[in-house]
């Protein structure tokens, strides 16, 4: 429904020991796992920067658009696949095989409806004093890590993550508890309280009113739900409603 | 609140039929009149209406929230229930049936070739029954 954005508590070494081998074989008996390009070791999306994940959408026949990989008839996360159904199956198994290593504790954080891959691109630009189109291009032509952390946040699983109507819902993507350590590290360098300055050159009274300390809030919770995740050697996993 | 006439600024409105600037023009007086209310959002996913809305139906999502304001995105004529944390949208070009009920409306969006996404807001919360897979 793309309602609102959730963060859990995601055990990823459980994950990689219990599930892996299980989702690695169901890909090598379709003779996908030699040929795949985008899928990495841990099934997320195969990136070596920023560009490749920002790139990426989630779709209903799976977020493959690689026009050069030879499996792409017959793989269930290609658009051009023919299969519709089998892409939902295949994607609700892979879903559900990372939703088991969720936890309940430390409790999930709700980051409320505005947490989204976008809206934290305007929050990166927000911060240097940038709106709209302009924060979204110092977001992607940012050098610095966090750019990157909250991609992967938001778009690791983007091969398979997507849920249903179309709105932005899924399972997002995940952090790995050393990455979740380097996003909490990273988000505090930034004044997230409610009392922090404005940049003086953002214009638009939205932004600087409403966005903008929205934003901040949300990443406030963030970043201390990742401290405690990262010092518990747990990872973050991203899910929309 | 938004009307039709500000809305109508957006390209992607601008460009639809009558029928379709009339449906909307439905749903947004509705929308309106949910600000302040506590509302039920339940929805459906079906790959082919054709056969009922009884098979096919993959996923059924609910959620209930109080409407701060009803909000659009000019460029891409999105409409939007504004909750504190949470929202329930919809593209406007993708909406084929609207119908108001007595305690709620449903909506009928084509999402793409083969999804349709049916959305009952229920306005007295309790009333509606949220759909099932045995509906």
């Amino acid at each position: 429904m793309g309602a609102y954005t959730q963060v859990m508590a995601f055990d990823l070494e459980r994950y990689r020991e219990s599930e892996l081998p299980d989702l690695r074989a169901a890909l090598a008996k379709w003779d996908l796992l030699e040929a795949c390009q985008k899928l990495d070791l841990d099934l997320g999306v195969k990136h070596h920067g920023l560009s490749t994940l920002s790139e990426i959408q989630a779709d209903r026949q799976g977020g493959c658009n690689a026009t050069d990989c030879e499996a792409r008839e017959r793989c269930p996360f290609h658009r051009r696949s023919q299969a519709p159904l089998r892409s939902e199956h295949f994607m609700r198994v892979f879903q559900a095989k990372a939703k088991a290593h969720w936890l309940e504790s430390p409790a999930p954080v709700n980051l409320g409806k505005d947490f989204q891959f976008y809206t934290l691109a305007w929050w990166y630009g927000n911060e240097l004093g940038l709106e709209y189109t302009d924060a979204e291009r110092a977001f992607l032509a940012a050098q610095d890590r966090l750019p990157l952390l909250l991609a992967r946040l938001c778009k690791r699983a983007a091969i398979w993550g997507w849920a249903d109507g179309g709105y932005g819902e899924g399972c997002l993507g995940w952090l790995s508890a050393e990455e979740a350590l380097q996003l909490a590290e990273d988000l505090a360098a930034y004044d997230l309280s409610g009392d922090a300055p404005l940049p003086a050159d953002l214009q638009d009274d939205d932004v600087r009113q409403v966005t903008l300390p929205a934003m901040r809030a949300c990443l406030a919770q963030l970043r201390d739900f990742a401290q405690v995740c990262g010092s518990q050697q747990l990872g973050l996993f991203l899910e929309r409603h | 609140m938004p009307d039709l006439t500000r809305l109508a600024q957006s390209p992607k409105i601008a460009l639809m039929s009558d029928t379709q600037k009339t449906r909307i023009e439905a749903v947004l007086a509705y929308f309106n009149s949910l600000e302040n209310r506590s509302i039920q959002i339940s929805e459906q996913l079906c790959f082919d209406p054709q056969r009922a809305w009884d098979r096919h139906c993959t996923l059924v999502n609910r959620l209930s929230f109080e409407v701060q304001r009803v909000g659009w995105q000019m460029s891409g004529g999105h409409l939007y229930l504004w909750g504190a944390e949470m929202q329930y949208g919809f593209f406007s070009g993708h909406l084929v049936a609207f119908e108001q009920q007595e305690n709620g409306a449903e909506l009928i969006e084509h999402l793409s070739d083969a999804l349709w996404r049916k959305t009952r807001i229920n306005n007295r919360m309790g009333l509606l029954p949220a759909p099932s897979r045995d509906e």
